[in-house]
């Protein structure tokens, strides 16, 4: 049962007491504004979150954006959305287009027209993904429970067991603590998280085969990480003449007939999904080198994939 | 000077505009939306526009480009503004969602806009 606290501002004192009605239905705690100094009297206290209506001054000055204004001075880790039945292209990007600092004034938009439908489950994701920020362990469980299955059917497509995709699972979580905050979004976040465990899921198998000797590893559950590569290994793939075992065992075999160095970047970048900057600090070399190691090592990987495709 | 590069094949008159446009800031390269991540590979772009009317679900390849670059500037440019449109993208993680504009100077001032700002803050 939700026991959060929301702010509405609206000068609409008919859609006002509908909205707060129905809120308080679904067990919010609401606090209502029918003026922007209303408004901006009561945004001292603490909030879950707040709603905004963009036209807080008069509802048919199409000028005022009063509303908009008022969002970009809530404190920051309090969510905004913004409600409006007069949705533009203009608001939108003033309310969601990431400022100077990197964040948006709001963190969603919603037309009046729509507001049955969707302030809610905006609502409940405004204010889940604030308890993901902020560490909060009940809204991790969640993430954990709807989650959790996609990723670890991803891992054992992937051909992992289920106590690796347990092991894996807090990698991702840890990836996603750290992630920049556009990710955490509502729309963004689930595809992120699945896109997130492939890499994780790829870094995780790369560490296991290094803690064997490369010539006894088994490279059938590898998964490559580059995007060109995929490509080709998929366009070599379609044919059905090679399976994708012996397409990633004769990748694997190409890398490790590459010099020393060209080998660990080659790894680092195909199997670990690593940024070239990333890698040329972790080796010690100029980026220039791993673009070069990288170009030379790609041509050789897609003269075998181009081979066994003749073949 | 900063790389950019215009995802989509975009009407010639529109691109002479955006090269344009680009000239004080950097210089633009042109590829299409199936050699997008092969082509970010090549060079260390620091703008990404993708023109919506080019590509099949913009967002998406928004949020795929923010996966992998998560400093990039992404700017989606469409003939055919509309809020839903600017609102997915926003929130799939595009820096800005502009109009084609024809005008080669405002067009301009808009992505010097989007330049200086920083897309990432991490949490």
């Amino acid at each position: 049962m939700s026991k959060h606290k929301i702010l509405i501002a609206d000068n609409n004192k008919g859609f006002l007491a509908e909205l707060a009605s129905f809120l308080k239905s679904e067990q919010y705690l609401v606090t209502t504004a029918e003026s922007l100094d209303q408004a901006k009297k009561v945004l001292d206290k603490k909030y879950d979150a707040v709603i905004l209506d963009i036209r807080l001054r008069w509802d048919r000055d199409d000028k005022d954006i009063s509303g908009l204004m008022l969002a970009e001075t809530v404190a920051r880790g309090t969510p905004v959305i913004i409600l409006t039945g007069y949705p533009s292209v203009l608001k939108v990007r003033r309310a969601l287009a990431p400022r100077r600092k990197g964040l948006s004034a709001a963190f969603d938009f919603v037309d009046k027209e729509e507001v049955d439908e969707k302030l809610l489950p905006v609502l409940k994701d405004a204010i889940f993904v604030r308890d993901l920020k902020r560490g909060i362990e009940a809204a991790w469980k969640q993430l954990w429970n709807e989650e959790a299955p996609s990723v670890i059917a991803l891992c054992r497509r992937h051909g992992l067991s289920k106590d690796d995709a347990l092991a894996v699972w807090p990698q991702i979580f840890a990836k996603l603590a750290k992630a920049p905050i556009f990710v955490l979004k509502k729309t963004a976040l689930r595809k992120w998280l699945i896109d997130q465990a492939i890499l994780q899921i790829g870094a995780y198998m790369t560490n296991q085969r290094v803690g064997l000797k490369a010539s006894s590893c088994d490279p059938t559950g590898e998964i490559l990480l580059n995007e060109q590569l995929l490509t080709e290994m998929a366009a070599a793939a379609v044919d059905g003449k090679v399976s994708r075992e012996k397409l990633i065992q004769n990748i694997t075999k190409a890398i490790e007939s590459l010099g020393p160095q060209q080998e660990k970047v080659m790894m680092l970048y195909t199997f670990q999904g690593a940024s070239k900057a990333k890698i040329a600090k972790q080796l010690g070399i100029t980026e220039k080198t791993v673009s070069r190691h990288v170009r030379d090592g790609s041509r050789q990987l897609r003269k075998r994939i181009s081979n066994l495709r003749e073949g | 000077m900063i790389r950019f590069l215009l995802v989509g094949n975009s009407r010639q008159s529109w691109l002479g505009v955006l090269n344009d446009a680009i000239k004080p800031l950097g210089e633009l390269d042109v590829c299409r939306e199936a050699d997008t991540f092969a082509q970010i590979e090549k060079a260390n772009y620091g703008v990404v526009v993708i023109d919506a009317g080019e590509v099949d679900h913009p967002e998406d390849l928004v949020l795929r480009l923010r996966s992998q670059r998560p400093l990039l500037r992404i700017i989606v440019v469409t003939s055919a503004p509309a809020w839903q449109l600017a609102r997915r993208v926003l929130l799939s993680g595009a820096t800005d969602c502009i109009n084609k504009y024809a005008d080669k100077k405002r067009l301009s001032a808009f992505l010097s806009d989007t330049v200086d700002r920083a897309n990432s803050v991490s949490l």
